[in-house]
C-alpha cells in the first residue's frame, strides 16, 4: 500500500462552468473537506450555468466522498446548474443513486442531503410506569422459609460484593470522565435525566413531604402540651423537618419514583441487546448509561430536598396554627428561630448521597438484569428495594456522621 | 504487507454455563469474503459472533486478525481491532433514548474528526442508502421493526468498517427486504471494500451471495461442513448439511 495522499477538493472557474477537482484518498475518519469555496464560486459573477466535477488522481475513497458529491450535487441543483459528474467513480455514483432512490421513496423527503439541521425534539419520556406495576405486583410464585431466604441473601451479597465495588469504582470513572468533559459528544441526554429525576418527582414528594410535616406537628404539639412546652413544637418540628424529614421523603419519593424508572429502562436496554451494541461500538455503558444518571439524581436531590422542606414546613404550620392556642406570630417566631443554615446544609447533603443510593442502586440491579424481557420486572423489584435500603442506610451513617464532625 | 487470511478462528470453544456448545472450531475468512455462518437454532452462531465482536471472551481458542491475537493481547489493542468492526444485532438494537440519525451519528461523532454538520450529513447518507430518509427524526420506538433493522443496519456500516458482522439481518424482514439486505451487503462488499460475516439460515442469501459458509452443529457440537454453499447443497459429505440446504432428496 503506497503512502496516503490527503484528500483535496479545489475549485476553479472554467467559461460559465464550475469545476471541482477531487482528488488524493478520502478517508472518513479525517473528516470532510470545506465545500465554502464551491458556494463562493457558484455565487461569484457573472453566474455559472454548468457544474463539473474532475477526477484529479483519486485514490481510495469512501462514504465521505459520497457524501461531497451529494452535497455538490444539491448544491448544483438548487441553483438550477447543469451537472456533469461523469468523471466520478462509478461506485460513488452507483451509491449515490441508491441515496437518492432512497430519498425519493421516503415520504416528505425530496432530496438526498437536505441542509444539516436536526429538528429538535422534545426528549422521550421514560416510558415505565407500566412495568413497574407490573413488577411489583408478581412477588414471587413461593415463599421461602425465614431462614433460608436470610441464607440465601447473605451467600448471594457476600458473592456479588466484588461486582458492586467493581460497579461503584466504574462509575466513579466514568463520572470522572463526564466531569472532564470526556463523554460529552455521545450525547448523553442529561437534560431528560434531569428532567426525570426532577420534575417528575415534585407531586409524589409534595404529598409525602406536606403529610408527613403535618402528622409531624400534630404529634409534637399533643405531646409537648402536655408536657406544658406548647411552644417548643414548631421548633422541634422545623429540626426534624429540615435535618430528617424532608431528606428521607426525598430520598424514598426518589427510589420509588425514580430508582425503579431507571432499574426498568437500563433492564430493557439490556434485554433489546442495547447494552451490548454500545459495547460493540466501544462505548462504555457506565459512561453512556450510568454516569448521566446517577449526576442527575445527585444534582437533583438537594434541589427536591429544599423543596421538601418548604412543603413539610407548611404542612406543619398548617396544623400547629389550626390546632395550637399559641398566637401565629409567635408561632412563626418559635420556627423560625429553628431555621438555621446549619440544619439545612445537613438535610441538603442528606438529599445528594440519597440521590447517589438510588442512582446507584436502580442502575445496578438494571444493567445486571436477565437478557429476557422477563427480567424486567424483577429488576425494578430488587432496584427499588435496594434503594430504599441504601437511603435508610446512608441516613443512619451520615447521621452518625453528622454527630461526630457536630454538624 | 502480510496478506495472510483477514480473520483466523482457531481451536475456538464456545460454552454456555459449563455446557459446551460448540468446539474445535476452525476457519478463515479472506479479505473481501462474504461469509456465511449457518446452523440450528441454539447452535451457538450468535454467540460465535459475540466472541468474535469482542463481547464476550471464549472458553478456549482465539481469534486472529490479520495474525493479531484479538483475546490474549491487551484491551488497547482489542479496542483497536474493534473500531474496525461495523455490527448488526438481530432487530436492530438500537438505542431507544436516541431519534435514528442520533443513533448512526454517535460512531462519527466518537471516531472521527468529522465536525458537527458533517456528522449529520453522513449519518443522513447512511439513512438514505438504506431507505430511511423522512425518519431521521424518529426514535425507534415511533418505527415498525423493519425499519429499526435498516436503522441498525445504517448505524453498523455508519464507520464504513471493514468487517461487517451481521446477526440474522433478515430476521424481520419480508422476503423482498431480505433480497434488498443481499443487495446492501454487497455494495458494501464491492463498493466499500467490506468484508461481511454474516449469521443466516435464508437460502436465497447463502446460494446468491455467500462465498462461503460454515454449519454449527447442535448434535456434533462442532462443525461439520465448510464451502460454498451451492457446493455444499450437492456434495457435501454429511446428510445433514445437504437436508438443510435443500438438497441431497433425489
Amino acid at each position: 500500500m503506497g503512502a496516503e495522499a490527503d484528500q483535496r477538493l479545489t475549485v476553479s472557474r472554467d467559461g460559465d462552468a464550475v469545476v471541482v477537482q477531487l482528488g488524493g484518498d478520502w478517508d472518513l475518519r479525517r473528516g470532510l473537506p470545506p465545500t465554502i469555496p464551491l458556494a463562493k464560486a457558484i455565487n461569484a459573477d457573472p453566474r455559472p450555468s454548468r457544474l463539473r466535477v474532475q477526477n484529479v488522481s483519486l485514490g481510495r475513497w469512501d462514504s465521505s466522498l459520497v457524501t461531497v458529491l451529494a452535497q455538490i450535487e444539491q448544491t448544483g441543483a438548487t441553483h438550477g446548474l447543469d451537472l456533469d459528474l461523469k468523471e466520478a467513480p462509478a461506485g460513488v455514483l452507483r451509491l449515490l443513486e441508491i441515496a437518492r432512490e432512497g430519498g425519493r421513496r421516503s415520504p416528505g423527503a425530496l432530496s438526498v442531503l437536505p441542509a444539516a439541521s436536526p429538528e429538535i425534539r422534545a426528549p422521550l419520556p421514560w416510558v415505565v410506569g407500566r412495568w413497574v406495576i407490573e413488577g411489583t405486583l408478581t412477588l414471587g410464585d413461593k415463599v421461602p422459609p425465614l431462614t433460608e431466604a436470610v441464607g440465601r441473601f447473605v451467600i448471594e451479597s457476600a458473592r456479588t460484593t466484588g461486582d458492586k465495588i467493581d460497579f461503584l469504582g466504574s462509575t466513579a470513572v466514568a463520572l470522572w470522565r463526564m466531569l472532564v468533559g470526556r463523554t460529552w459528544r455521545l450525547g448523553l441526554g442529561m437534560t431528560a435525566a434531569l428532567q426525570e429525576a426532577g420534575v417528575g418527582t415534585l407531586p409524589v414528594l409534595a404529598i409525602l413531604a406536606f403529610s408527613g410535616g403535618a402528622v409531624l406537628s400534630l404529634l409534637a404539639n399533643q405531646q409537648l402540651g402536655k408536657l406544658g412546652a406548647p411552644l417548643l413544637a414548631p421548633q422541634l418540628v422545623a429540626i426534624v423537618i429540615l435535618r430528617e424529614l424532608g431528606a428521607l421523603a426525598t430520598g424514598v419519593a426518589l427510589a420509588f419514583r425514580v430508582g425503579s424508572g431507571i432499574a426498568a429502562e437500563l433492564a430493557t436496554m439490556a434485554a433489546g441487546k442495547e447494552v451490548d451494541a454500545l459495547r460493540a461500538m466501544n462505548i462504555s455503558p457506565f459512561d453512556f448509561l450510568v454516569a448521566p444518571r446517577v449526576l442527575a439524581l445527585v444534582l437533583m436531590g438537594p434541589l427536591l430536598v429544599i423543596y421538601a422542606n418548604a412543603l413539610g414546613l407548611l404542612g406543619g404550620l398548617f396544623v400547629g396554627v389550626s390546632t395550637n392556642e399559641i398566637p401565629v406570630a409567635i408561632h412563626l417566631e418559635s420556627l423560625s428561630s429553628a431555621l438555621t443554615l446549619k440544619h439545612a446544609i445537613a438535610g441538603l447533603m442528606k438529599g445528594a448521597a440519597f440521590g447517589l443510593a438510588v442512582g446507584m442502586a436502580g442502575c445496578y440491579y438494571g444493567l445486571r438484569s436477565g437478557k429476557t424481557p422477563g427480567s424486567v420486572g424483577q429488576a425494578v423489584q430488587t432496584g427499588v428495594v435496594a434503594a430504599v435500603l441504601g437511603v435508610v442506610l446512608a441516613d443512619a451513617v451520615l447521621t452518625l456522621f453528622f454527630k461526630w464532625v457536630q454538624l | 504487507m502480510n496478506e495472510g487470511p483477514l480473520i483466523e478462528v482457531r481451536g475456538l470453544t464456545i460454552k454456555e454455563d459449563d455446557a459446551v456448545i460448540q468446539q474445535g472450531l476452525n476457519f478463515t475468512v479472506g479479505r473481501g469474503q462474504i461469509f456465511a455462518i449457518m446452523g440450528e437454532t441454539g447452535a451457538g452462531k450468535s454467540r460465535l459472533i459475540r466472541h468474535m465482536v469482542g463481547l464476550d471472551p471464549p472458553a478456549e481458542g482465539e481469534v486472529y486478525y490479520q495474525g493479531e491475537a484479538f483475546w490474549s493481547g491487551s484491551e488497547e489493542c482489542r479496542e483497536r481491532l474493534m473500531r474496525r468492526f461495523g455490527v448488526l444485532f438481530a432487530g436492530g438494537a438500537l438505542f431507544s433514548t436516541k431519534t435514528l440519525i442520533e443513533n448512526v451519528a454517535v460512531g462519527l461523532r466518537l471516531h472521527t474528526d468529522l465536525n458537527p454538520d458533517d456528522v449529520l450529513a453522513v449519518a443522513r447518507l447512511k439513512l438514505a442508502l438504506m431507505g430511511l430518509l423522512g425518519y431521521e427524526n424518529h426514535y425507534p420506538s415511533e418505527v415498525d421493526e423493519t425499519r429499526r433493522t435498516w436503522a441498525g443496519f445504517a448505524r453498523a456500516t455508519a464507520l464504513d468498517p471493514e468487517i461487517l458482522f451481521l446477526d440474522e439481518p433478515a430476521a424481520l424482514l419480508d422476503p423482498l427486504g431480505a433480497r434488498r439486505v443481499d443487495e446492501v451487503i454487497r455494495w458494501f462488499r464491492d463498493d466499500l471494500g467490506a468484508t461481511v460475516v454474516i449469521v443466516s439460515n435464508d437460502h436465497e442469501t447463502l446460494f446468491s451471495i455467500a462465498d462461503e459458509a460454515i454449519f454449527l452443529d447442535s448434535e456434533t457440537n462442532t462443525m461439520t461442513a465448510r464451502g460454498n454453499p451451492s457446493y455444499l447443497r450437492d456434495h457435501s459429505t454429511d446428510a445433514k448439511v445437504r437436508a438443510f440446504l435443500g438438497g441431497g432428496r433425489e
